[in-house]
């Protein structure tokens, strides 16, 4: 065999590994040969009706993946939705059917165009959004060749073994057509990271190697339907892996598979240490759909509903019944387990076109959160009364919590707007939730220092660890060049962890924690004995964390203020 | 006429994403807006025109707006380049 084609490197996306048929997806659209005649005026009705389609088909699917995959993921939809209704592609291709040519022609000949405008471009963002006029192209020629009607997408061939799938770069639309359960891994010879290969294979949970050298058109041909093994973990492809290979990547395999059913095994049980101490195990959610995951997974509840996400990507607030309907959909989807809701954070780094805020210099210490709510009181009633409704719908299961607090009487000013809320309810009949409770997240090293004076007004604390991190240590997440400071097990962090957890069980409450830090395992264990009673983590963490809880045994004693439970080991070095 | 200018903050430059968002911004006015960065100009109402000006971050846009509601057109841009570039 050529040694050339013996072993392929690239970036690994993944620790997984895969056996499979190698498989390549060639991206140009083939051109159908048309049998009818037309004129251009019957042609290019034929593509404006295509172009309508097209967009109406990508914005339904830039909607389906948002709430499947996330914002980042689906965007590329709605890119796409956008070159195929731009104007200079329209006049391309409007101008390719004045000269006599068949709409499907026109179109692939002026993505071609685009696309070698855009690959001679400097900046390599601008170079890889060349694939996409092929992918846009292709739906275009799909619609009008089937009239609307088919997917067109190619099948995979029909082979019994799983598919090691190879593009030079893998559409979305490509992948989002294809049958998944027989697809075992990606490899794109384009591709970093960030691309939509990486993001797709990672949310399917499938190895990937994107970026991989040598992997040409030609070089896939004769690849085509070969035997390779794609280690993500080692970020390589191998050919015709020899039968020890095999067998070592399918003992790797069955470990981590078992590892993870293992863990499956754990989604009714509870989320207790061996020594009989039972912690709350909750979901961090941004959309009412992520509660049913949250549910399925085996979650306490909900700990961290970041209501945010209904005021993102909208030319208008959510009003009071969107709203309404949003919190009961979550809440039902969660049976009778626990959904706290925190009200709008928004401002900072998340902006609402909207809300029309003026850029500010420093907007982490900016008007945000509360303050912003407290500023904009019309805004915040609007929440405070669905959330009320919600709960006066369901007793006993909605909590709400106030972010950003860092003065008493802000906690104060947000407590009066709601009981306000409550009072309006009341008098037109609606059914109120007398007992809801009241609780605020613990983010600034402030909150943490007065929790003993906010503590009696809350029934739970919940710790933001991000945050207070970030406003603890002066340091800057986003900041590559002081991020490793961040460090959210620094003392300075964990004491005010503890002094928060103290205050509030002083007066019967309970304390929970919803950052980066709930979900790492390394410090579950110090978490627990610091008196944490509630961990929130993002849904695809809750089996790793109760993994975790489930196995420790008799918490450190903490009660001693001589003895921190804390050491020297958390100090970045 | 009215004209100002934007240094792109985002690490990307002008990407689809926002490219797009200026184009929608600029379609809403009757206004003219052209888009100049280093040689190249571009109609500010056209997403891969914008696109194709491959400015990156530290780059300046100079945007020209010209038309019965260029007060209003210059506003709205300049808040949406705050915004998303």
């Amino acid at each position: 065999m050529d040694a050339r084609f013996a072993s392929i490197g690239g970036t690994g996306i993944g620790e997984g590994a895969a056996l499979g048929r190698f498989h390549w997806l060639s991206a140009r659209p083939s051109v159908r040969r048309e049998e009818v005649q037309r004129t251009p005026e019957e042609e290019e009705t034929r593509f404006r009706q295509a172009q309508a389609r097209a967009g109406a088909a990508l914005d339904a699917l830039y909607a389906e993946s948002r709430s499947a995959v996330g914002e980042d993921a689906a965007q590329i939809f709605a890119v796409h939705a956008m070159i195929a209704a731009d104007e200079d592609f329209t006049d391309l291709v409007v101008a390719r059917i004045g000269a006599g040519d068949t709409a499907e022609t026109a179109v692939i000949a002026a993505a071609d165009t685009l696309a070698a405008r855009f690959r001679e471009m400097e900046d390599e963002y601008l170079r890889a959004r060349a694939a996409d006029f092929a992918d846009i192209a292709a739906r275009l020629c799909d619609i009008l060749d089937a009239d609307g009607a088919g997917t067109g997408e190619p099948p995979l061939p029909d082979w019994p073994e799983p598919i090691i799938l190879a593009a030079q770069d893998l559409s979305p639309s490509q992948t989002v057509g294809l049958d998944r359960s027989r697809i075992a891994g990606f490899v794109t010879g384009a591709g970093s990271p960030g691309s939509h290969t990486a993001i797709l294979a990672r949310s399917l949970g499938l190895p990937a190697l994107v970026g991989a050298h040598l992997l040409d058109e030609m070089t896939a041909r004769a690849l085509e339907g070969r035997q390779v093994l794609l280690d993500a973990a080692a970020g390589r492809l191998t050919v015709d892996p020899t039968p020890e290979e095999q067998a070592a990547i399918r003992a790797r395999e069955a470990a981590a598979r078992a590892a993870e059913q293992a863990r499956y095994a754990l989604v009714d049980c509870p989320a207790e240490t061996r020594a009989g101490k039972r912690i709350l195990l909750c979901a961090n959610i941004g959309l009412p759909s992520e509660a049913h995951e949250a549910a399925a997974l085996g979650a306490d509840g909900v700990g961290l509903m970041r209501s945010e996400f209904l005021y993102l990507g909208r030319v208008a607030p959510p009003g009071e019944e969107e709203q309404f309907t949003a919190y009961c959909t979550a809440a039902e989807a969660l049976g009778d387990r626990m959904l706290v809701i925190r009200t709008l954070d928004i401002g900072a780094d998340k902006q609402a076109d909207y809300l029309g805020l003026p850029p500010e210099e420093n907007p982490a210490l900016g008007l945000r959160a509360i303050r912003l709510c407290l500023a904009r009181r019309p805004l915040f009633r609007v929440q405070l009364r669905a959330i009320c409704r919600a709960a006066g719908r369901r007793p006993g299961q909605i909590a709400v919590m106030f972010p950003m607090i860092c003065a008493p009487h802000e906690l104060d000013e947000a407590i009066a707007e709601l009981r306000e809320v409550q009072a309006d309810l009341r008098r037109a009949g609606e059914p109120v939730d007398e007992r809801m409770a009241v609780g605020m997240m613990i983010e600034t090293p402030a909150a943490a220092l007065l929790a003993d004076t906010f503590a009696p007004r809350c029934a739970f604390f919940s710790i933001g660890s991000n945050d207070l991190t970030q406003y603890t240590l002066a340091v800057d997440r986003q900041n590559n060049a002081v991020a490793p400071l961040a460090v959210d097990a620094h003392p300075a962090v964990l004491t005010l962890i503890a002094r928060t957890a103290a205050a509030i069980h002083a007066v019967g409450g309970w304390c929970g924690l919803c950052g980066e830090l709930a979900a790492d395992p390394t410090m579950t264990e110090t978490l627990l004995a610091m008196g944490i009673d509630e961990l929130s983590v993002s849904p695809s963490q809750l089996l790793r964390i109760k993994e975790r809880v489930r196995e420790i045994g008799e918490l450190p004693q903490t009660e001693t203020k001589e003895e921190p439970i804390w050491n020297t080991r958390f100090l970045p070095r | 006429m009215q004209e100002f200018i934007h240094t792109i903050k985002d690490e990307h430059g002008v990407h689809a994403r926002p490219a797009g968002l200026i184009a929608a911004a600029a379609r809403a006015f009757s206004s003219a807006v052209t888009v100049a960065c280093g040689e190249k100009t571009a109609d500010g109402k056209r997403l891969l025109a914008l696109m194709s000006l491959g400015a990156r971050q530290g780059d300046v846009l100079r945007f020209r707006i010209e038309g019965s509601d260029e007060d209003a057109a210059a506003d709205a841009l300049r808040r949406r380049c705050e915004e998303v570039i």
